[in-house]
């Protein structure tokens, strides 16, 4: 999941996800879309699916991507947790100080 | 309960004032008490803070707002393999509001991908869409989202 969220923090990376959202594109497709080169798109891609956030298939020698779902519903779900979770905290020490500071 | 799926939205009554509250989202020994282990900051607009939570895992952005002890604001991303982090890419604030003895803290977390917001309208398409079949007595067919 961390995986998910630093591939996320990429605009580019964004970007793909946005492209894909509604149906599959082949690379080439997706590449025409930025001005910079054809691997570091590749690059971009494999991070997204190494992350969940992608799924590639293959169409001879074209590979073909499309956004996967769950991989975002992934990332909220494990944000959310991640927030809840620092903010039991904060309030358990937040309250030991002020405990401390009343008696 | 919120509808819009590109924020997250948290509240929790924190029994101590919003001063002492305040405190521990800037003085970094107190950040480091329940955010992560090494805190790195700069409270102030313009200021840069960052937060490994563990190893390979690091929190950074900039203040955007800084008004104690009722408003905190940053933007946030994540650190990692050498790779170019998106600053700015979320926002996360702070609003502290006096509630009795205590604070009433809301934590909101916005910018998230927004394919979450397409992923929420295409489900009410779908059931709108349901739901015209219903009404004109049709049957909608076994309900292909209500799987798991």
């Amino acid at each position: 999941m961390d995986t998910a969220l630093h591939a996320l923090a990429e605009p580019r990376r964004r970007a793909i996800l946005n492209i894909v959202r509604d149906g599959e594109k082949a690379a080439g497709e997706i590449a025409a879309y930025f001005d910079v080169t054809r691997s570091a798109i590749s690059q971009h891609l494999k991070v997204l699916k190494d992350a969940g956030l992608l799924e590639e298939r293959r169409d001879g020698t074209r590979r073909i991507y499309r956004a996967r779902r769950e991989g975002l519903r992934e990332v909220r779900e494990y944000l959310e947790t991640f927030w809840s979770g620092r903010l039991q905290g904060l309030k358990r020490v937040a309250e030991q100080e002020e405990r401390r500071q009343r008696v | 309960m919120t509808t819009d799926t590109t924020r997250i939205e948290q509240r929790i009554k924190i029994e101590a004032r919003p001063e002492t509250v305040f405190s521990f989202l800037t003085d970094p020994a107190k950040l480091a008490m329940w955010l992560g282990q090494h805190v790195a900051v700069d409270v102030k607009p313009g200021g840069m803070h960052r937060v490994v939570i563990r190893d390979g895992v690091v929190m950074r952005g900039e203040y955007l707002e800084v008004t104690p002890p009722t408003r905190l604001v940053y933007t946030f991303g994540w650190e990692g393999d050498g790779q170019v982090i998106g600053a700015g890419s979320t926002t996360v604030s702070y609003d502290l509001v006096p509630d009795g003895d205590g604070t009433m803290l809301t934590m909101t977390h916005t910018g998230l991908p927004e394919d979450a917001v397409e992923q929420h309208t295409m489900g009410w398409d779908h059931y709108m869409a349901r739901l015209g079949i219903a009404a004109i007595g049709g049957d909608p067919g076994p309900d292909a989202f209500a799987e798991g």
